[in-house]
């Protein structure tokens, strides 16, 4: 079977150049998106880590003198919502994720430790997050 | 950030598998993986839109909308699946629609000696990469090239340029008879006079 000329001549026909400053483009579009998404996902984790402690963190009345005022500071508990957002560094860590991801859980844990009574016996984590 | 050299080959050919794990890696931001499968396909992507729109610039945002669309949708390609097709699939897809914007182009004026030029390619450009197309309109030239060339039929092309089968039919089946009619003057024009030099060159 003889092939058709025509599909052959546009078989033929030369590739049109692409311009090298394309890839400049693109490449800068998928770095911009790379950062745009590890932003974002590392605000969703500390939003939920947010409400989760809020949840989770142990509701006293106001004016109600507690009875963690008066118990000895050794026998004092950590609380508990500092205690969820270290289980969430130490799992972050673990999975290897970046700087840029825990940064907002450290701030969080920040704020938590200097609301938190001086009495609380908190647990120090190190930079990758273990207990000390 | 440094160039992708083009003009390299790629290390090794991808097969589906490995496509789909770059496709994955380059999705999560793994910048190595996404200039691996831009060196894979962005010259046909390129050439396939530059086809269909004869127009380097457009062809050029076509080719990084599509990239950028495979990053954002492709999460559904079958395992092992090539992504050639759905790249392809895509750039066609944007280059008629582009033309459909390009209200002009959709004028029945297609086949007869209608020689549009494009504003951003050179008359050398595009003389050389369309040749004998270039006696044909930019909307035969689409047509054609898709209909011969990707294998769209004309029910589809139809559906794409909100037109008719018919209408394809009709606009393909004049356009190779005047490619076929063209081929053949050539032929006999290169037959009487063997030392004519076609194009712009200078004679040697």
């Amino acid at each position: 079977m003889t092939p058709d000329p025509v599909r052959q001549h546009l078989q033929s026909l030369p590739e049109p150049p692409l311009s090298d400053e394309l890839w400049l483009r693109l490449s800068a579009r998928h770095q911009r998106r790379a950062n745009h998404r590890r932003v974002l996902r590392g605000a969703a984790l500390a939003l939920v880590l947010g409400v989760g402690a809020f949840w989770l963190a142990p509701w006293t009345p106001s004016g109600e003198s507690g009875p963690s005022q008066t118990h000895p500071a050794t026998t004092a508990t950590p609380d508990t919502s500092v205690l969820a957002i270290d289980r969430a560094l130490q799992a972050a860590y673990a999975r290897g994720a970046s700087d840029e991801e825990v940064a907002p859980l450290w701030e969080i844990r920040q704020r938590m430790i200097v609301k938190q009574p001086a009495s609380s016996t908190l647990p120090h984590l190190s930079a990758t997050g273990e207990s000390i | 950030m440094p160039a992708i050299p083009l003009s390299l080959p790629s290390s090794t050919p991808l097969d589906g598998d490995a496509e789909a794990a770059l496709v994955q890696r380059a999705r999560r931001g793994d910048h190595n993986a996404f200039a691996r499968l831009y060196r894979e396909h962005a010259r046909t992507i390129h050439t396939l839109a530059w086809r269909i729109t004869s127009d380097a610039a457009v062809a050029e945002d076509i080719v990084q909308e599509t990239f950028l669309r495979m990053l954002r949708f492709i999460g559904g390609l079958r395992a092992g699946a090539p992504v050639r097709p759905w790249l392809k699939q895509v750039a066609s897809r944007l280059a008629i629609d582009h033309l459909r914007r390009q209200r002009w182009h959709l004028q029945e004026v297609e086949v007869e000696d209608e020689y549009h030029s494009s504003p951003d390619s050179g008359p050398d450009t595009l003389s050389e990469a369309v040749g004998l197309m270039q006696a044909l309109s930019p909307l035969a030239r689409s047509l054609v090239w898709l209909n011969q060339m990707e294998g769209w039929s004309h029910q589809e092309l139809g559906q794409r340029f909100g037109r008719s089968e018919s209408w394809s039919k009709s606009i393909v089946s004049r356009a190779l008879r005047r490619l076929r009619e063209q081929m053949h003057d050539d032929a006999i024009t290169n037959i009487s006079t063997p030392a004519r030099h076609h194009g712009t060159g200078t004679p040697p």
